[in-house]
């Protein structure tokens, strides 16, 4: 999964990054409005955390922005002001979600959770593919009820396929969402990471289409 | 308590009092004069009357020379007559009359006193100028009417005057209506409601007093506006480093190495140092803030100032490897009026940010020069400096200079303003030297 998070302050965008690191989110940090509309014009993201008192474009002007140019995906605001005025803006303005400086890490990260779960058409917490289980939020992995250890790489790459069943996802893809800005990638990591949940669960888990990309089958078709 | 509405009452009843007084005063001048012409044309006619009927009169009385006529009314004690013959003789009187003559002109008006008494006297010859006949009449007849009609107004007054206390009490709390509905309107008013006064309705005599209200009014409005603003501000930009902190903190609790944990851990520390900084510039602001002028003052040399505050920053500087200077003019030449302490957070603030905004291994200079009957200070950086267009905004409160990069308050330059505005002293931002950095100028009044 992966975050845009627009935050001017150093200390709260570090914080920030480093917590939703530890929750398994890929976090690109742009740090002023217009870096944001660029990083939204390149990439694709699974959602946005906006703080709204921005330098160069307000965080208002940004969701005004991406709204009327069609980006659609989830985005959560981080506001200091807290009057109910301040929050119906924020949400008539385009945001899915808010929450309050100073918040919780844990509350920002579920929230993300909810925000990305409802925007991939899913309502249940927890995603099942046959016997796989995924727990977004407890960050577990069940195969058969046994529970499976995985990295936070590979996790995240079994959580963005199984948010994608039945389409393919290429490699470049995998690498945007699985790595932050400036993150070091390894060009056979994705391979190595497949290679590994294949080990790890069923060797016919993931379908590779050499050239394409990687996906998983719908439940019906599953390993047949 | 002085009340507006007795107040009118008793000037009001005054004047009623006084009009009516000279009123029946003046009544009873008139009267007096009316009654006297009025008298003196019956005093004519009397004696008219007396000489027609004289012929038989005079027989009649004849046998009793100078026999006085029985009393005829009530007023008669005041009306006397005499006729008297060629001879000098007295051939008839009224009882009230005396037996000497009553004037001693033969025709027309005269006065005479009688036993103490004022008379009127009128006196002619009958037709054939065979008797003189003089009639007379007491003055005090005349004083008596005219005091009458004047004692009629004075007793009127009388009844009138508590009547028209009442009715004029009802009508000056009715002219003073719109007062009290002011009153009412702005006692029943919420104590937070500082809309103004409508005055289109309001008496021309109020709308001083509306306008005056209005103006304290808008007064009393944008002070609490700036204080709720400033309020609102300040509690918004503690909610970032507050939120940074506790971001920082949760990272370290949900640090998966030591590594992770003890950098989040040194995050908080600077977290916290920055939301207490920004505490120390709220309450230095809070505190200068509604001082309109300074307290008592002192001669301050700013080179001492100046060598004390770079001493303070030292270690400050000399993690960014920062060099220090201080290029000033003697102690004698350096002393302005002030207040030490404010002057002394000023140059802080000016030296902090110097130090703050500069790049490392790069340099500070503070330089205090003597400009006539100036002293000017002048604090030196190589950092970004402070584009033109926005060195009028970095004054205004949590403003900060964009892509800086640093996590000031955005108060430190308000504060240095407010100081600097107490002290008189006027401020100028400018690029440093080579377009490079900045460059910020104060100048003092010199002390004399």
């Amino acid at each position: 999964m992966k975050i845009l998070l627009v935050e001017d302050d150093h200390l709260l965008g570090d914080g920030i990054r480093s917590g939703l690191a530890q929750a398994g989110f890929a976090v690109d940090w742009a740090h002023d409005g217009r870096e944001a509309e660029l990083a939204l014009a390149a990439e694709t993201y699974d959602a946005v955390v906006l703080d709204l008192g921005l330098p160069k474009l307000s965080g208002s002007e940004v969701l005004r922005r991406a709204r009327a140019g069609g980006v659609a995906l989830p985005v959560l605001i981080l506001t200091a002001r807290d009057t109910v005025a301040d929050r119906v803006a924020g949400l008539d303005g385009g945001a899915d979600d808010y929450l309050v400086k100073p918040f919780d890490l844990a509350e920002l990260q579920a929230r993300l959770r909810a925000l990305i779960r409802r925007a991939h058409g899913q309502t249940a917490a927890l995603l099942h593919h046959g016997e796989l289980e995924l727990d977004p939020a407890a960050r577990t992995v069940r195969w058969q009820g046994q529970l499976v250890a995985l990295s936070v790489r590979e996790f995240a790459l079994l959580h963005e396929l199984l948010c994608h069943v039945g389409c393919v996802l290429s490699k470049s893809q995998i690498e945007e969402k699985l790595y932050g800005w400036g993150e070091e990638i390894e060009s056979n990591a994705v391979e190595v990471y497949v290679h590994h949940l294949r080990r790890k669960i069923d060797p016919a888990l993931i379908r590779t289409l050499r050239g394409v990309g990687y996906m998983i089958d719908k439940a019906d078709k599953a390993f047949s | 308590m002085p009340s507006l509405r007795r107040r009118l009452l008793l000037l009001l009843a005054g004047t009623v009092l006084l009009g009516w007084l000279a009123a029946a005063l003046f009544s009873y001048v008139d009267a007096r004069h009316e009654i006297g012409e009025m008298l003196d044309a019956q005093l004519a006619q009397s004696a008219g009357l007396i000489a027609a009927q004289l012929e038989h009169e005079i027989e009649d009385a004849h046998e009793s020379a100078g026999a006085a006529l029985p009393r005829l009314y009530k007023h008669e004690r005041n009306i006397a007559f005499q006729v008297w013959d060629r001879d000098g003789e007295l051939r008839l009187r009224s009882t009230s009359a005396p037996t000497t003559r009553l004037a001693a002109r033969e025709a027309g008006f005269d006065e005479a006193v009688l036993e103490g008494q004022r008379w009127r006297v009128f006196s002619r010859w009958d037709e054939e100028d065979r008797y003189l006949v003089q009639v007379a009449e007491r003055y005090a007849l005349r004083d008596e009417l005219a005091q009458n009609v004047a004692g009629h107004l004075l007793h009127t007054l009388l009844f009138a005057l508590p009547i028209l206390a009442l009715l004029m009490w009802f009508a000056v709390g009715a002219g003073l209506a719109p007062l009290a509905r002011l009153a009412a309107e702005i006692g029943q008013r919420a104590p937070d409601n500082l809309a103004p006064l409508a005055d289109e309705n309001a008496p021309r005599e109020v709308r001083p007093l509306l306008a005056s209200l209005n103006a304290l009014f808008a007064r009393v409005r944008a002070t609490m506006a700036q204080e709720r603003r400033f309020t609102a501000d300040a509690a918004h930009e503690l909610r970032t480093p507050l939120a940074a902190v506790k971001t920082q903190a949760q990272v370290a609790l949900g640090a998966r190495d030591e590594d992770e944990r003890s950098r989040a851990l040194n995050q908080v520390v600077a977290g916290t140092d920055r939301a207490a900084r920004l505490v120390e510039q709220l309450l230095a602001l809070a505190r200068l803030d509604p001082q309109a002028t300074l307290g008592p003052t002192v001669k301050v040399s700013l080179r001492q100032l100046a060598a004390e505050c770079l001493a303070a920053l030292t270690p400050q500087a000399a993690r960014k490897d920062i060099a220090l200077g201080l290029q000033a003019v003697e102690d004698d030449s350096a002393l302005v009026v002030g207040d030490a302490s404010l002057l002394a957070a000023l140059l802080r603030n000016l030296v902090d940010n110097a130090v703050r905004y500069g790049p490392e291994h790069s340099e500070v200079e503070v330089a205090i020069v003597r400009e006539g009957q100036a002293v000017l200070l002048r604090v030196i950086d190589q950092g970004p400096g402070i584009p033109a267009d926005e060195r009028e905004r970095v004054f205004a409160r949590f403003y900060r200079v964009l892509g800086s990069g640093e996590a000031g308050s955005g108060l430190g330059l308000s504060i240095v303003r407010r100081i600097a505005d107490l002290h008189q002293a006027s401020m100028a931002l400018d690029d440093g030297p080579g377009g490079r950095g900045l460059v910020v100028t104060m100048r003092f009044p010199a002390a004399v």
